[in-house]
């Protein structure tokens, strides 16, 4: 029961804080001018919904991969990592210009990562291939590194005018096409997982694909606003600070009492 | 696929670690120390199929006087002799070396009781009492499989109580005993010390053809019964005798990696 209610609880949490900054925040990202009114609003909730669960999935991963050795959940915990820090690029400035280059790219490129990562991490799960212990800090470290270093990249790409165009007075063509390919790789992760979850039942399992799906949801909504406040733009909102409730989820059921694989 | 009939305990949360119950026609070992509520939870095991699951029982006892075992199953509000004379329960209170007299080529010391009662559960208390009468352990062996090969044509399915000599430590002690894979399951009973105080400790060590709870839980005896408690989830190295917490983050880490562990094996514990 508890387990159900918790969620609920952060869920309806969520929901409030919206609609009390429903007057204060702009109903989509689409006009750069209207980001930071007030000041940092979007950059706060940002990181108030999504950085502590994508460092909180990541830290459970790792943690989960030096204990077990599955190669899979590491993966799969980068990949949550890569798509909630992303978002941090709303700290970057308050110009039109910085959001066009450093937030989009970066985000566009957090979604991306993240889809790569999570797809790998869920197709390497289907082979439950386990690292043997003493061999486990390398890649631990590699995938943090990885990540880091296509991040830095990124970012340094963004402000040399080395990445095209993601945004101009609205998300270009190419944004679009990156974030259906994200949106593909997102889907078949969320099958598999969704498969995955019908045979094993996990709590843990549950709010992952929870947590796929809104992220899906997300993706797809962003590429179909049209003005913002719109109904679209409205679930593009909800759907992307819900994520991060989810994936949360996911990781305090790790807290509880998760029923053990029989043996046979 | 046709499911797979179950002997319920009729304890709950016991037959919910067993997938539903012991599978129909299987032999049991009942390991434990002295003391720890073998003969309460056969006792329990044979009441519950008489009274709630109409299945008759017999209780074959080699160290205990039938008046005893009365008196003692009395305390815990269940009449035997009522369900003597009722027909659903005999309690049989015989030496070991009758029991393994009988059968060769003759009837067996047990068939007028199993005409009688028409059971489907029957208790043997106990293998160690039995293993007192035979030379060597390749005889003690031999003389288990026949008698359980009996039970099972007989269509019981039977609970074998084991005392294992073992107190504290591993349980080492019960799977080398050399008559263990002759049963399809081993239920073990042992007190273990936690945060210096004794509690007692039930696991499922073996249940052939069925997946079932590999949890360790804590159990006590009630003035009711047997009552099984939860999992010892916070605590490790239990049945070395040398238990200590788990860490809280590595245990959610384990779970967390355990809920990934798919590789086509994602089954519940209690699916078939």
């Amino acid at each position: 029961m508890l387990r159900r209610l918790v969620p609920l609880v952060g869920i309806q949490f969520i929901l409030a804080t919206l609609i009390i900054l429903n007057g204060a925040v702009p109903q989509a990202p689409l006009s750069p001018s209207s980001y930071f009114n007030p000041p940092y609003a979007y950059a706060w909730l940002n990181t108030l919904f999504l950085l502590p669960a994508g460092a909180a999935v990541a830290y459970i991963s790792s943690k989960a991969f030096l204990t077990g050795g599955r190669i899979s959940v590491q993966l799969m915990g980068c990949g949550i990592l890569a798509l909630c820090s992303a978002t941090l690029g709303t700290w970057a400035g308050t110009s039109a210009q910085a959001i066009g280059f450093y937030y989009i790219v970066l985000n566009l490129f957090g979604i991306l990562f993240g889809a790569v990562f999570l797809l790998a991490g869920v197709l390497i799960a289907q082979r439950d291939v386990v690292i043997p212990p003493g061999k486990r800090l390398a890649p631990l470290v590699a995938t943090y590194v990885g990540l880091a270093a296509a991040g830095g990249l990124v970012w340094l790409g963004a402000a040399e005018g080395w990445v095209p165009s993601f945004f101009e007075s609205k998300p270009t063509t190419l944004s679009v096409e990156v974030l259906i390919g994200a949106a593909i790789l997102f889907s078949v992760a969320s099958a598999v997982l969704g498969w995955n979850y019908l045979s094993a039942r996990s709590e843990i399992l549950y709010w992952y694909e929870i947590g796929v799906l809104l992220v899906l949801t997300s993706i797809l909504t962003y590429v179909f606003i049209r003005h913002p406040g719109d109904p679209i733009s409205w679930l593009y909102r909800c759907t992307t600070f819900l994520y991060g409730g989810a994936f949360l989820n996911a990781v305090l059921n790790s807290q509880g009492d998760e029923e053990p694989k029989a043996d046979r | 696929m046709t499911a797979t009939r179950r002997i319920k305990t009729g304890i709950p949360e016991l037959d919910e670690m067993l997938a539903g119950g012991f599978l129909e026609r299987d032999a049991v070992m009942v390991a434990g120390t002295a003391g720890s509520g073998k003969t309460t939870l056969a006792l329990q095991h044979l009441v519950n199929g008489a009274t709630t699951y109409g299945e008759n029982g017999i209780y074959v006892t080699f160290e205990q006087l039938p008046d005893q075992l009365y008196r003692d199953a009395l305390s815990f509000g269940w009449d035997l002799k009522a369900l003597e004379e009722q027909d659903k329960l005999r309690v049989v209170c015989t030496s070991p070396d009758l029991l393994l007299a009988s059968g060769d080529g003759e009837e067996n010391l047990l068939d007028p009781f199993i005409k009688e009662v028409r059971p489907r559960r029957i208790v043997i208390d106990s293998l160690s009492h039995l293993a007192m009468y035979v030379e060597d352990e390749k005889e003690l062996r031999r003389e288990t499989y026949r008698m359980l090969m009996y039970l099972k044509t007989k269509g019981l399915s039977s609970l074998l109580l084991f005392e294992a000599p073992q107190l504290m430590g591993s349980v080492g002690s019960i799977t080398e005993t050399g008559t263990s894979f002759l049963v399809d399951s081993i239920v073990m009973m042992k007190p273990v010390e936690i945060e210096s105080s004794m509690r007692n400790a039930l696991a499922i060590l073996k249940m052939r053809g069925s997946s079932h709870d590999n949890r360790l839980r804590e159990y006590e005896i009630t003035s009711k019964g047997f009552k099984l408690g939860a999992p010892f989830k916070e605590f490790e190295g239990i049945m070395t005798g040398s238990a200590r917490k788990t860490p809280r983050v590595e245990a959610a880490a384990g779970r967390f990696s355990e809920a990934f562990a798919i590789g086509g094996k994602g089954k519940r514990p209690h699916e078939e």
